[in-house]
């Protein structure tokens, strides 16, 4: 290690080392294991394992061309579509691939990340809402976000009154010092829309009375209630002036809201030789906090062949059936890892994908998978040549809670 | 024979005497290995309350899959790897899910480091970088881990770890103004 290595490793333990470990978090953890009949992955059954996952978000079906037949079962009219079927025993000397199902969405080995989602349901406006004025209002500035090079300083907004009240579309935006001085400004029909935000058009977002207060001594409590708002604001100066104040000028002459704002500009760093990008202040529309997320009950079952050959790629699926109560939307596209546990490790760790989550919401009446309802997922994982005998092939769907994991046996016979 | 796998279904188990010795080897575990997860996801999220709840999430999964752990000796990094998985799955929630992340630290911080700049400007540097990138920064600067393990824990090979750590490196250094002045010597021998 040099002296170099010596200041990243400084840092970072500096930035980090202030932060200890909960005195009894292993114990309270331990303690769940071993009370609240956690599954074990046996050699015939697991726990239906709910998901949490995010939003269920109907999503249109048109255009996006997948074939899959959705028929009913299990009682209770959700769509499935058909089960793998099973074939008869594959020959030892060349072993048969799983012949495919009648329906399934197709393999696509995509890296985490690659699913855009969807936008989030907003709350419906009751007819009549009338649109919130600034004393019924509290705001924060919530923290930083930042994405490929660009970052947003959002303000969530609450509403303190007793009565609902709406907004739509934009408010002015000034940013200003302790001393009252105008650092930046976006106003009407300028410097609308943000790297963040995916319509530059604001729908109607309803304000509902009686969430938390969004002050706390760590900044974030009370954040990320639906019926609060929410605006991104992407602020760049690299002269990085420091901010004390943000006034909202609210649509429809609602008034002026003063948020606490203590922000700097963002700038990549003071001013250099090189021309800086002119200072620009940016606001997103109003939009609303998603709902809570919904915990779901997915179980996974995996139909893989019993015997395959080293060195080929082997496809296998995995069926993904609803046993809760509420229609999940693959929003956020979960990931999933797939593996081979045999006598030794064939990768040097997880193999981490996500699901082929666009084709799937169209498929599907609403873009959800309804309670009841099944999917399958094809599936495919290359068979090492080196590997041979008995094998356990594993698929685990990783999201935000309690997960779904499968496994069957196969065995490895030499390469051909 | 083609099997159908494990189909989960109707109930669950409950660990019975022969997962005594299983639940003892997890508790074991989470002893050796608390802290590097915990740290490895405070500085992966940026959040102490987001890291430890990943940590939970992480060691819950680890529990359920503690069948699949075959190699003791690998039991860190295979442990670290569902802990980073779980931070990436964290990571991908919905912004308004993951807005302390890269917040001012928390006051349970400490003064001392919630005060400096460059405390704040290396969460926000690693902020900017990709998630891989992040965790190969992480793993190795900061839990000190040796390529081939962090290779196991990413899954990919060593090169490409070496290869991700000189993106990460160079991304820091613009980030944080100190040009060929980061772990230089450890990516590109």
């Amino acid at each position: 290690m040099n002296g170099r290595d010596h200041e990243l490793r400084r840092l970072l333990h500096r930035a980090f080392d202030g932060e200890q470990p909960r005195p009894g978090v292993v114990d309270d953890i331990v303690q769940k294991a071993r009370t609240s009949a956690l599954p074990r992955p046996t050699s015939r059954r697991l726990r239906a394992a709910p998901l949490a996952g995010a939003l269920v978000i109907p999503l249109a079906a048109a255009g996006v061309a997948v074939a899959i037949g959705l028929t009913h079962h299990r009682g209770t009219g959700g769509n499935v579509a058909n089960p793998p079927h099973v074939s008869p025993t594959p020959s030892l000397v060349n072993p048969s691939p799983l012949p495919a199902p009648a329906h399934y969405i197709p393999w696509n080995p995509l890296p985490p990340g690659s699913d855009a989602g969807a936008t989030p349901t907003p709350l419906p406006v009751p007819p009549g809402t009338p649109p919130c004025r600034a004393n019924q209002l509290e705001g924060a500035q919530v923290g930083f976000f930042g994405a490929t090079g660009n970052d947003d300083l959002p303000i969530v907004l609450r509403n303190r009154s007793a009565s609902a009240c709406m907004l739509m579309g934009y408010a002015d935006l000034r940013i200003y010092d302790a001393s009252g001085r105008l650092l930046a400004q976006a106003v009407g029909t300028t410097h609308r829309g943000t790297f963040f935000d995916s319509s530059s058009t604001g729908a109607p977002v309803l304000l509902q009375p009686g969430t938390p207060a969004l002050q706390s001594s760590d900044g974030t409590h009370g954040l990320g209630f639906p019926g609060q708002a929410t605006l991104n604001v992407q602020w760049v100066d690299c002269s990085q002036p420091q901010a004390h104040s943000a006034a909202l000028d609210l649509p429809s002459a609602g008034g002026r809201l003063v948020v606490p704002f203590d922000r700097a500009a963002t700038g990549g760093g003071a001013c250099g030789p090189t021309p800086e990008p002119a200072p620009t202040l940016g606001r997103g529309p109003f939009n609303p906090i998603a709902p809570p997320e919904v915990v779901y009950s997915l179980v996974a079952e995996i139909a893989a062949p019993g015997q395959v050959r080293a060195g080929t790629a082997v496809t296998y699926y995995v069926t993904l059936v609803n046993n809760g109560p509420n229609a999940y939307g693959f929003d956020p596209c979960p990931a999933f890892d797939e593996g081979l546990a045999g006598v030794k490790p064939v990768k040097p760790g997880p193999t981490l994908l996500e699901l082929n989550c666009a084709p799937a919401r169209a498929a599907l009446t609403g873009g959800v998978l309804a309670a009841g309802a099944s999917l399958t997922f094809e599936m495919r994982i290359d068979i090492p040549r080196t590997l041979h005998g008995p094998q356990r092939l594993s698929w685990n769907l990783l999201g935000t809670a309690d997960l779904p994991t499968a496994d069957a046996s196969i065995k490895v016979l030499p390469a051909a | 024979m083609i099997s159908v796998g494990v189909i989960a279904g109707e109930g669950f188990e409950m660990p019975d005497a022969a997962d005594a010795g299983g639940l003892a080897a997890f508790e074991g575990l989470l002893r050796s290995h608390y802290e590097a997860a915990f740290r490895l996801a405070l500085s992966f999220l940026g959040s102490r309350a987001e890291a430890e709840d990943a940590v939970q999430e992480a060691s819950l999964d680890a529990w359920r899959r503690l069948s699949q752990l075959r190699d003791a000796a690998a039991e860190r990094g295979w442990f670290l790897a569902i802990v980073a998985n779980r931070c990436r799955a964290t990571r991908r929630r919905r912004w308004w899910s993951v807005l302390p992340l890269l917040a001012s630290p928390s006051p349970a911080l400490g003064a001392a480091a919630a005060s400096t700049d460059d405390s704040l400007d290396v969460r926000r540097a690693l902020g900017r970088l990709s998630d891989e990138q992040r965790l190969v920064v992480v793993l190795r600067f900061y839990l000190d881990l040796p390529h081939a393990e962090i290779a196991a824990i990413t899954g990919s090979s060593e090169e490409a770890v070496r290869a991700r750590l000189h993106r990460a490196l160079r991304r820091l250094e613009r980030t944080l103004g100190t040009s060929g002045e980061l772990g230089e010597s450890e990516v590109m021998p």
